[in-house]
């Protein structure tokens, strides 16, 4: 099977694709803005060297890769980069309101009501948009350079809003609650952890044998379980708050939580009755019986240091690169 | 609770303590390299469903272990939801074509009658009202209190709002905004309501001859009001007339000025068009937005018509309104404030009558005659101002780069405040202070290049970080 060919370089990306260059020119609207059409094939070739950069893509791959971006965003973008000063002024014209708008829902989301601390954090976008912070071979290197068509400008600005609010809270060191109301879902509070059982000599053995299950179990979930899992019971985000994350129902996030939980405990459940193979530096383990297996899952229940960060990392890496 | 509940309530236990623990197991495996993190376009697009399955797959894997750009996530989504305010501003006409309730009719209750002369005394208040309400719109439209007439004080460099202040046009309109330039004007012009057409009563002329040129100043009592001092701000040009009244109304809610919506009755036309004109003057200031000029170019402080704001400096264009569109000295002045190699900070007190200058290597000047003449003051600093607020004829603070602090409670001599300890880095160095606002002597906000900002309510003794 013939290996498909690797990524173009910029001067036969220019050449091979004039065509479809020239037409996605057009189509971007790239000369409202007296747009070099060469610097709109620069913007594409950096888009697609992004999204393919050590890998291999075909000429049809490229050709729909290409037309899936937003032209018309990315021909903006590209236009106030050259400095062409109309594209400057629709920009502003365009944006501004909307950044505001949301810098001021950000910080409504992290309990504050600042407007001027919103128009601060909107505004101080303009700034490395329009590269006043040289580089030191003296060019003004422009935070549009960073934008590539695959989500609107708009998003693309809110999620740069989002990333610089969401640093600053952590370089200031303050943790702000996202926690709304919540909306009718399950009680995620616990009862109290059951007071440890005394002088069970195999507690620690039956720990240890639900760490390993739950290690074999978390590598069956796929990542959208697992990051479920994480907001709903580490960011203690609402079932509503996940939905709006993930741009589902709640609906859909609460069945996917009570499938996850589910089969989880099944997947933990079986691990401990089938018992683990040997790996590494561990021997085999014999499955434990029903009544054990009850009491490990007893155990589950009570305060319990489960650390996955040694062998976890490993197998979801693997998992990962599998998954790729 | 028969054995079949039991045993549910069981497995849901466990199901939530096992659930639990892989969260927080999934917590401890957080990268802590954050260029591990993808950047804003990967998470903009993730967020529009817009990546390919697998590469939405590989992300998810790390955003289950990376509590960063779980929060990115959320912030982002919460950033979608338009504040409730903007959601209610109503685009003329689209609020009565929009409405699918039914109107509910309301059993009308018991009338009074109406006495003898209350139509008529009605009518007689309503009609000036109406009347300086016609007035005060045409006033607008021709004469924007914005448009500095002193060249003195036309420092402001506020790059302004845009002409449309509506909703963030979607994709159909986008198409349609710019396809000319005559649409746009078009759509300038018909957003403003139509001027009642009502007499002008002869007090309201009266009044009128008698508006001051340029905008006044804020009365004493707003100078509580905290001062705050752009960056990097663009002198704002030749704004259309039409986006005026929609400019005034949004900056008056910003302003947090009570409107002068509801028509003022007759004998008091002229006090109500005075005070007018001072919330449209610092509205319309304020309509300016604020840009920030971090790195290697100093911030510029301009003047705003409000108590303790600073004017512009040189070296920006100090041009007036030539009819140019206001992006693009917007842009202009970004280009301008790139290329600077250092700049001046004007600061302006509420009375317009004092102006002090501070610039480079630390120098301090002061003027009494609105600039024409400057009187060296002693500095307390060799370090260049970035930025300044005043709020009084005496009181103003300077800030600058490496830390320095300087406020003056006098109007002529100048101390050094420290600046918090907290700030330092760990060489010891401080910040660039790129920002201040003044609330009074004692109470100031100040800000660095890097957006961190303290406060103290002390004059400077303490600070605390915001």
């Amino acid at each position: 099977m013939a290996q498909d060919p690797i990524l173009p370089t910029r001067h036969v990306f220019a050449t091979q694709y004039a065509q479809i260059i020239s037409m996605l020119y057009a189509e971007a609207k790239g000369p409202r803005w007296e747009l070099p059409v060469d610097a709109f094939a620069e913007s594409l070739f950096r888009s697609l060297e992004k999204r393919f950069c050590n890998l291999h893509a075909t000429p049809l791959e490229i050709e729909s890769y290409l037309k899936s971006l937003h032209l018309e965003d990315l021909a903006l973008a590209a236009a106030c980069n050259q400095g062409i000063e109309t594209a400057w002024e629709f920009f502003i014209g365009t944006f501004r309101q909307e950044l505001r708008h949301a810098s001021r829902a950000i910080l409504r989301a992290s309990g504050s009501s600042d407007d001027v601390r919103a128009e601060e954090l909107a505004d101080s976008l303009y700034a490395d948009l329009y590269g006043i912070r040289a580089t030191p071979d003296g060019q003004r290197k422009s935070l549009f350079n960073y934008f590539h068509g695959r989500s609107k400008l708009s998003t693309w600005l809110r999620a740069v809003l989002a990333q610089r609010h969401v640093d600053l809270l952590r370089a200031g060191g303050k943790t702000t609650s996202l926690d709304g109301e919540r909306d009718g879902d399950a009680p995620r509070e616990m009862a109290a952890p059951a007071e440890p059982t005394l002088a069970d000599p195999n507690r620690a053995k039956y720990l240890a044998r639900l760490d390993r299950s739950l290690t074999f179990a978390l590598a069956e979930l796929s990542p959208r379980e697992r990051l479920i899992l994480a907001c709903y019971y580490v960011d203690r985000l609402t079932l509503a708050e996940i939905g709006r994350m993930l741009r589902e129902h709640e609906s859909t996030v609460s069945r996917q939580l009570e499938r996850t939980r589910r089969a989880l405990r099944e997947n933990v459940t079986q691990g401990l009755l089938s018992g683990t193979p040997a790996r590494d530096d561990c021997p085999a383990e014999p499955g434990l019986d029903a009544a054990q297996v009850a009491l490990a899952l007893e155990y589950a229940l009570e305060e319990w240091p489960f650390d996955l960060s040694r062998s976890l990392s490993t197998d979801l890496a693997d998992k990962g690169a599998a998954e790729k | 609770m028969d054995s079949q509940g039991k045993n549910k309530l069981t497995d849901r236990l466990r199901e939530e303590a096992l659930a639990r623990r892989m969260g927080e197991a999934l917590d401890r495996l957080s990268p802590g390299d954050t260029r591990e993190c993808p950047d804003a376009e990967i998470v903009a697009a993730y967020h529009e469903r817009a990546l390919d399955p697998p590469e939405s797959t590989q992300w998810e894997t790390h955003f289950a272990r990376c509590s960063r750009c779980r929060k990115i996530l959320t912030v982002l989504a919460a950033s979608v939801e338009t504040p409730l305010a903007e959601n209610e501003i109503a685009r003329p006409g689209e609020l009565v074509g929009s409405s699918t309730r039914p109107v509910q009719v309301v059993p009308s209750q018991k009338i009074k009658p109406i006495r003898p002369g209350t139509w008529d005394w009605r009518v007689r208040w309503l009609a000036p009202a109406l009347g300086v309400a016609a007035v005060l719109a045409m006033w607008f439209a021709v004469r924007p209190p914005w448009r500095a007439r002193n060249p003195e004080s036309s420092g402001t460099l506020i790059a302004q709002a845009p002409k449309n202040e509506a909703l963030p046009p979607t994709e159909s309109r986008s198409l349609d905004r710019f396809s000319t330039a005559e649409s746009k004007k078009k759509e300038a012009e018909s957003a403003v309501p139509a001027p009642v057409a009502a007499p002008v009563p002869a007090q309201v002329r009266s009044a009128l001859k008698t508006l001051p040129a340029s905008p006044a100043s804020p009365p004493a009592e707003q100078n509580e009001v905290p001062s705050s001092n752009a960056i990097a701000e663009v002198r704002p040009g030749a704004r259309s007339a039409d986006s005026a009244a929609r400019d005034e109304k949004q900056n008056r809610s910003e302003l947090d000025v009570a409107p002068a919506a509801a028509p003022p009755p007759a004998p008091q036309a002229q006090a109500r068009i005075a005070s007018g004109t001072r919330e449209a003057a610092g509205a319309a200031s304020s309509t300016a937005q604020t840009v920030t000029v971090a790195g290697e170019a100093p911030p510029i402080s301009t003047a705003q018509h409000k108590p303790g704001d600073s004017i512009a400096p040189q070296g920006v264009s100090n041009e007036p309104a030539n009819g140019q569109p206001l992006e693009a000295r917007t842009y202009r002045a970004l280009a301008k404030a790139a290329a600077a190699p250092g700049s001046i900070v004007f600061v302006k007190n509420p009375s317009g009558t004092l102006l002090w200058r501070a610039g480079s290597k630390g120098s301090i000047e002061r003027s009494g005659d609105g600039g024409v003449t400057w009187i060296e003051q002693e500095s307390p600093s060799q370090d260049d101002w970035l930025a300044g607020a005043s709020v009084s004829e005496t009181v103003c603070w300077l800030v600058g780069r490496n830390g320095a602090i300087a406020r003056t409670t006098d109007g002529l001599r100048w101390e050094k405040i420290a600046p918090p300890s907290s700030s330092a880095n760990g060489r010891g160095n401080f910040p660039d202070w790129t920002g201040v606002t003044a609330r009074n002597a004692e109470t100031v906000t100040i800000t660095a290049g890097d957006r961190r900002r303290y406060a103290t309510q002390d004059g400077g003794k303490t600070w605390q970080a915001q």
